[in-house]
């Protein structure tokens, strides 16, 4: 009996041992089995041209239904007053709807020679303030808004050219970059002396819920503005201004990462890129012109619509990787290591704990980004300092679901104004922080570069 | 003796095997097949549906809209009530067509936003009343820079029908006619834009991606999931619009001013034509096209899902049909009718998404 026992003391002891090892195998790959889940459990996978717009996974009926009623309101186009629905259009606007621009939350798309301006806009200044941002140019505010509602200028009609240049790999191959250069063409007044622009293409809203839950203290750890470690990465935090807690805050959306919440970023867009009143930006976007008499001065949009949006926003998901078991796309993941793209791209974060935000809550996101800005180099630079970053210097943009962007929005224009027109254009428009890296990409031979690309795709 | 007996017995039993063996054949799909079969086959329903459905109702759209803007320009030159209610029909012709293609919008349609653009709701009448009372010229550039609501089928029926419905040829003014003529032409512009991307005979069209799904380099769908999925998601979209916007909206509010096509009173035929588009990618038919469809993958495994799809398809178009007034008129006075549409068109809805596409996804890699 005893002996019977202690031989069940044995085997049970046994089970536990080879669980546990089992359990330790598990854990040291971990990592590439997260890899695939690039939302952590906010992940999905779909894979069609609905693949930005799904919905995060476990939520109440209740926040189902408020993320629906978010949908509505990203998509509803707007009209100019009087209107039964979705009013409050202009006077002088960009677009007509949230999804006209994010089309299927999803990327903009560079306009070619002779179109107009639709998913692109131009924001212009006189200078700029670190505490307070760019200053508005006189007569024109802080964006240009180039189509009007009847009876109102647009301000200005604006026009973009491209110069190509052809430029060699290490190994002959030939690729080209093109250079926008926009013409701001019939303007409703004088443009100011000395006016600065800067083009922004709509980026991907997908997994900015996760962005935003990001602790501050874990983007802080990866900036080195003095580069102290001397790794010739210096990122920098932005800094700009909560509007609703009235207060310097750290940056994480735009194309500068001038903006510190998704509320304030829904509702700025609404107010400048649609001429639509809020409670957050009550004031016409043609403030300080002729034609701002013709506001009915009351606000357009329903309070409660735009948390919906800004809910909607925070909580799609994001589409996991493919093919990342590809024998390609891991030497493609290794070369991106290596030759140093993941010193700003940022392979992954753990979401900091929040426990009115389960969701979002302590997740494992691979976002391939730093959140922080970088000297991109005279090529890329707009010249037009926004709070602290100055004209070269760029957000890191996240690379999670990027190899998607065709699928979903129908071309692979990247970077802040789609000038290139593919992966391999991106890179090589990289220079400033990342020109040693660029330059080992240039000498890495098709082979590599191939993988390089794969990899990207499988993001 | 014997022998004849036994050979004649042989044969009947051989004929008998040969003809339950072929009746069997044609009355169940169910076959096997091997996964090299399998592909090709699923890739040749992309190809039939994509070609015989989605091509030929964007090639219908943009017919349809040349003759609408041909005979606006007709109405104007010789405004009689024969040649309005032609261009009214017109009107309705090319609307069925647009609202046949809702059970697709993927590809071009939304990468060039023109959704937005062609079909923009409730119309803003004071809006549309300045653009007439102005002195623009009604050129190209003129219609492209209004706002989307200024334009496309609605504002067009707008000044067709006129705000009560009721329009008559004499109390059309020359601005109207003239603006007609404009917004008929920029909808023929978007509608053809619309094929020309589908147009098979391109070879960077959508169609060239959609029926080579799987293909090495294809950019849009690298497997046949990625196509399968887009499919089976447009279809559950427009399920999930037509029932809980284009029909909840103006039912939740009470207010037939938020429905679709009110001055045609043509929105229950746009959601009839919603729902046939689904039922049109199912079958793989449209008009007088008949090819593959998704019916055929889901039958070759599972023929009782394959007839409840149908009864479910049967029973949305039935329930719209049941509505008997005017859906402007029935959200107050049909609103039993208004729920059991909003219940049928949801419970069709639930099955593609949590059951059908599944079951898709299982078959299709």
């Amino acid at each position: 009996m005893c002996k019977a026992w202690y031989n069940n003391i044995i085997f049970i002891f046994c089970v536990l041992f080879l669980c546990f090892c089992r359990k330790a195998e598990e854990i040291k790959n971990e990592d590439d089995l997260n890899d695939w889940y690039s939302g952590g459990k906010q992940t999905v996978f779909i894979n069609g041209s609905n693949a930005f717009s799904q919905s995060f996974n476990g939520m109440s009926e209740l926040k189902l239904q408020q993320h629906e009623i978010g949908d509505k309101g990203f998509a509803a186009v707007f009209n100019s007053d009087p209107n039964q629905l979705n009013y409050g259009l202009g006077p002088i606007f960009n677009n007509v709807s949230c999804g006209s621009c994010h089309i299927g939350d999803g990327r903009g798309k560079a306009p070619n020679i002779g179109e107009p301006l639709s998913s692109l806009l131009l924001r212009i200044s006189s200078g700029n303030d670190i505490n307070n941002g760019p200053q508005d140019a006189q007569g024109f505010g802080g964006q240009l808004q180039q189509r009007a509602i009847l009876g109102t200028n647009a301000e200005c009609i604006i026009t973009v050219n491209y110069t190509e240049n052809a430029f060699q790999f290490a190994d002959g191959e030939t690729y080209s970059l093109r250079t926008p250069v926009y013409t701001l063409n019939n303007p409703y007044t004088t443009l100011p002396a000395g006016y600065l622009i800067s083009a922004r293409m709509a980026t991907p809203v997908f997994g900015l819920g996760l962005l935003e839950a990001i602790s501050e203290t874990d983007i802080l750890k990866n900036a080195d503005e003095l580069d102290v470690n001397g790794d010739g990465i210096s990122g920098k935090a932005n800094y700009g201004y909560n509007v609703i807690e009235n207060k310097k805050q750290l940056g994480r959306f735009g194309w500068k990462a001038a903006m510190p919440t998704i509320i304030q970023q829904s509702a700025g867009a609404y107010n400048q890129d649609m001429g639509v009143t809020n409670f957050i930006f009550p004031i016409e976007s043609s403030y300080g012109q002729p034609q701002y008499t013709l506001s009915n001065g009351k606000k357009d949009l329903a309070d409660s619509t735009l948390s919906a949006v800004a809910f909607y926003i925070k909580t799609l998901a994001v589409p996991g990787r493919r093919d990342a078991n590809n024998e390609e796309v891991k030497k493609g993941k290794n070369i991106f290591k290596q030759i140093g793209c993941a010193k700003c791209h940022i392979q992954t974060f753990i979401t900091q704990t929040n426990m009115t935000s389960p969701e979002t809550s302590n997740q494992r996101i691979f976002p391939y980004t730093d959140m922080l800005v970088h000297d991109m180099g005279n090529g890329l630079a707009d010249n037009r300092n926004d709070y602290n970053a100055t004209g070269n210097e760029w957000r890191t943009s996240p690379l999670w679901g990027i190899g998607l962007t065709n699928i979903v929005n129908g071309h692979n224009n990247f970077l802040h104004d789609g000038r290139a027109r593919n992966f391999i254009e991106a890179i090589m428009w990289h220079s400033g922080e990342a020109d040693a890296t660029k330059n080992n990409f240039k000498n890495l031979s098709k082979t590599e570069r191939d993988a390089v690309i794969k990899f990207l795709n499988s993001l | 003796m014997s022998n004849i007996f036994c050979k004649l017995f042989l044969g009947v039993m051989i004929f008998s095997f040969i003809t339950i063996a072929c009746k069997k054949s044609k009355n169940s799909a169910i076959v096997t097949l091997s996964p090299e079969e399998s592909t090709q086959f699923y890739k040749s329903v992309l190809a039939d549906l994509s070609a015989n459905v989605i091509v030929n109702t964007y090639n219908d759209l943009k017919d349809k809209s040349i003759i609408f803007y041909f005979n606006c320009k007709t109405f104007s030159l010789s405004p009689t009530a024969s040649n309005l209610n032609i261009c009214k029909q017109n009107w309705k012709d090319v609307r069925s067509a647009w609202e046949q293609a809702e059970g697709f919008l993927f590809g071009p349609v939304v990468i060039d936003n023109v959704d937005p653009r062609i079909d923009t709701w409730p119309v803003n009448f004071v809006r549309i009343d300045s653009v007439l009372n102005s002195s623009a010229i009604y050129d190209s550039t003129y219609i492209a820079s209004l706002e989307d609501g200024l334009k496309g089928f609605h504002p067009i029926e707008y000044l067709l029908f006129g705000a009560n419905g009721l329009k008559n040829e004499t109390q059309f003014t020359a601005r109207e006619k003239d603006l007609l003529i404009s917004l008929s032409l920029n909808l023929n512009y978007l509608c053809g834009d619309l094929y020309s991307k589908w147009d098979i005979t391109k070879p960077n069209s959508y169609h060239n991606y959609l029926s080579h799904a799987g293909n090495n380099n294809n950019a849009i769908f690298p497997n046949l999931k990625s196509a399968y999925d887009q499919i089976l998601d447009a279809m559950i979209s427009i399920c999930d619009e037509v029932p809980n916007g284009k029909i909840a909206e103006p039912f939740n509010a009470q207010n037939p001013a938020l429905e679709e096509s009110p001055f045609a009173k043509n929105s229950l035929v746009d959601f009839t034509n919603n729902i046939k588009s689904v039922q049109n990618i199912y079958l793989g038919a449209y008009a007088y096209t008949d090819g593959k469809g998704l019916e055929d993958v889901i039958k070759q495994g599972n023929l009782s899902m394959d007839g409840v799809i149908k009864q479910k398809l049967s029973a949305a178009l039935t329930s719209l049909n049941n509505i008997s007034i005017p859906f402007g008129l029935a959200i107050s006075q049909q609103q039993t009718q208004i729920q059991n549409t909003i219940t049928t068109i949801n419970d069709l809805k639930n099955y593609l998404e949590t059951t059908v596409k599944p079951y898709v996804q299982s078959l299709v890699q």
